[in-house]
C-alpha cells in the first residue's frame, strides 16, 4: 500500500459496493462534511443521509448515503450504509419514499430517537429540493 | 394379485407424481443460486457490523451507563424466542429441525424457572408449535407476500422487536434459524439477539491495537443509533440463510423423492410384466389343454 492511499470500504446490507484503495473520502457526517485522507486518526461517526465523494488516481465517484455508520481507523475506513446508490441512480421516488418511512418510524420512537430521526427527516427533504430543481 | 388394469393405473399415477417432484427440485435448484448469492452478499455487512461493534464496546465503554441493548435488563427472567421457518412445506426436515431445537431450548428454560414468549416467523413454524406453546404465542410475521427478502423487512421485524423491548416486555432475545451450510446440510442455529453478544476480555488477545476513537456525536448516541442496526442486520442475515437452507433442503428432497419414484416406477413395471406374462401363459395352458380334450 502506498503512502497516500488507504483502503476503503462501502458496505451495505444488500452486498458490498466498494472495496479498494483510495486517495480520499469526502463523508456526510452527523456534525458536519468531512474529508479522510490516509493516516487519519481513529474516529467513529453517525452520517447524516447525504453525499459520499470517493477518490482515487484522478478518478471519483459520487454516491448516495441514506444513514449509517462510519468506522475510521490507521488502516482502513469502513463505512456500514443502510442504502447506498451511485449518484446516477438516485431518483425523488427513492427519497419520496424514504421520507414517507422515516416519517411513519418519527411517529412511534423514543425521544432520543426523535431527534435523531427528526434531523434525518430535514436531510433528506433539502436532498428532495435539490433534485428538484 | 393385483390385475393389469389397476398396475397400470398406478404407474401412471407415480410417473405423474415424479414428474412434479422433478419440476420442483429444478425450481429450487433456480431459487436456490439466488437465495445463495444474496446470503453472501450480506454476510460482510452483518460480520463487519459485528467487528465494529467489538471494537467499540471493548474499548473503554462504561458497564453501568450503556445502552440497555448491550448490557441487557439487568435480569433475564422473561425470554423472547424468535422462531425463523419457512412459509411452505415439502422442504424435508428443515422446519422439523428448527423447531426440534426451538422446542428443546424453550422446556430448557421453562424448566429453569423462565417465563418465554414466542414470535413466529414463518406459517410453517407457528403451526408445529401452536399445539405445545400455543399460550405462550405473543405475534406471527408473515412472509408469504414477500417475494424477495429486503433490509426493509427485516427492520420492521426489528422494529417489532426493539418495541417490546423498549416496554420491557422481554429481558433476552434468542433467534432460531437454519445455518446454511451446502446444499446437503444445514444446520439449525440459535443466536441470541438482545443484549447483543460481545467478546469477553479474554478473547480479545490478538487484536493488539487498542485505539480509543473519537466519537461524534458522543458514544451514548452512537450505540444508541448503531445497536438497533447491528439488531438488525443479524435477523436480516438470519432470515436469507433460513431462505437460502430452504431452497437447498426442498432441492435435496425432492432429488430423493424423484429418485424413489423412480425406483417404485421400475418396481411397479416388472410386476406389470410378470402378471402380463402370466396371464398369457395361463391362457395358452387353458387353450393346449381343451386342444389336447378334443
Amino acid at each position: 500500500m502506498s503512502e497516500d492511499r488507504f483502503n476503503f470500504e462501502l458496505v451495505t446490507p444488500e452486498k458490498v459496493l466498494v472495496s479498494r484503495e483510495v486517495e480520499s473520502v469526502c463523508i456526510p457526517g452527523v456534525e458536519g462534511d468531512m474529508t479522510i485522507l490516509a493516516n487519519h486518526s481513529a474516529l467513529a461517526t453517525a452520517i447524516r443521509p447525504g453525499y459520499l465523494k470517493v477518490q482515487e488516481s484522478g478518478k471519483s465517484e459520487t454516491y448516495f448515503l441514506a444513514g449509517g455508520f462510519v468506522e475510521i481507523s490507521q488502516k482502513e475506513v469502513i463505512l456500514l450504509a443502510e442504502k447506498a446508490a451511485l449518484e446516477s441512480d438516485v431518483s425523488v421516488e427513492i427519497i419520496m419514499d424514504l421520507i414517507q418511512k422515516t416519517e411513519q418510524a418519527l411517529e412511534h420512537a423514543s425521544e432520543l430517537q426523535k431527534c435523531v430521526l427528526a434531523k434525518k427527516l430535514n436531510d433528506l427533504k433539502s436532498i428532495k429540493d435539490q433534485l428538484q430543481k | 394379485m393385483p390385475n393389469l388394469k389397476d398396475l397400470k393405473i398406478r404407474i401412471e399415477s407415480v410417473k405423474s407424481t415424479r414428474k412434479i417432484t422433478k419440476a420442483m427440485q429444478m425450481v429450487a435448484a433456480a431459487k436456490l443460486r439466488k437465495a445463495q448469492e444474496a446470503a453472501e452478499e450480506a454476510r460482510p455487512y452483518a460480520s463487519r457490523m459485528t467487528k465494529v461493534l467489538d471494537k467499540l464496546t471493548s474499548s473503554n465503554l462504561d458497564t453501568t451507563t450503556g445502552s440497555p441493548l448491550l448490557i441487557g435488563a439487568g435480569k433475564s427472567e422473561k425470554y423472547l424466542v424468535i422462531v425463523a421457518t419457512s412459509e411452505r412445506g415439502l422442504c424435508g426436515a428443515f422446519n422439523s429441525s428448527i423447531v426440534r431445537l426451538a422446542k428443546s431450548h424453550i422446556s430448557n428454560l421453562l424448566s429453569d424457572g423462565k417465563s418465554i414468549e414466542i414470535l413466529t416467523i414463518g406459517k410453517k413454524g407457528r403451526e408445529q408449535l401452536k399445539r405445545e406453546f400455543g399460550d405462550s404465542m405473543i405475534d406471527h410475521v408473515d412472509l408469504s407476500q414477500i417475494k424477495k427478502m429486503t433490509y426493509e423487512e427485516a427492520s420492521i421485524i426489528s422494529g417489532k422487536i426493539l418495541e417490546k423491548f423498549a416496554k420491557r416486555d422481554f429481558d433476552v432475545a434468542i433467534i432460531f434459524y437454519n445455518q446454511f451450510e451446502s446444499v446437503i446440510s444445514q444446520v439449525p442455529k440459535c443466536q441470541q439477539l438482545i443484549p447483543v453478544e460481545r467478546k469477553t476480555e479474554t478473547d480479545t488477545d490478538g487484536e493488539v491495537e487498542e485505539l480509543s476513537y473519537f466519537y461524534e456525536p458522543d458514544e451514548q448516541e452512537i450505540m444508541e443509533d448503531l445497536l438497533p442496526k447491528a439488531i438488525t442486520a443479524k435477523i436480516f442475515t438470519a432470515l436469507l440463510e433460513n431462505g437460502a437452507s430452504e431452497q437447498g433442503a426442498r432441492m435435496s428432497a425432492m432429488d430423493n423423492a424423484t429418485r424413489n419414484a423412480g425406483e417404485m416406477i421400475d418396481k411397479l413395471t416388472i410386476q406389470f410384466n410378470r402378471s402380463r406374462q402370466a396371464a398369457i401363459t395361463n391362457e395358452l395352458i387353458e387353450i393346449i389343454s381343451g386342444a389336447e380334450a378334443l
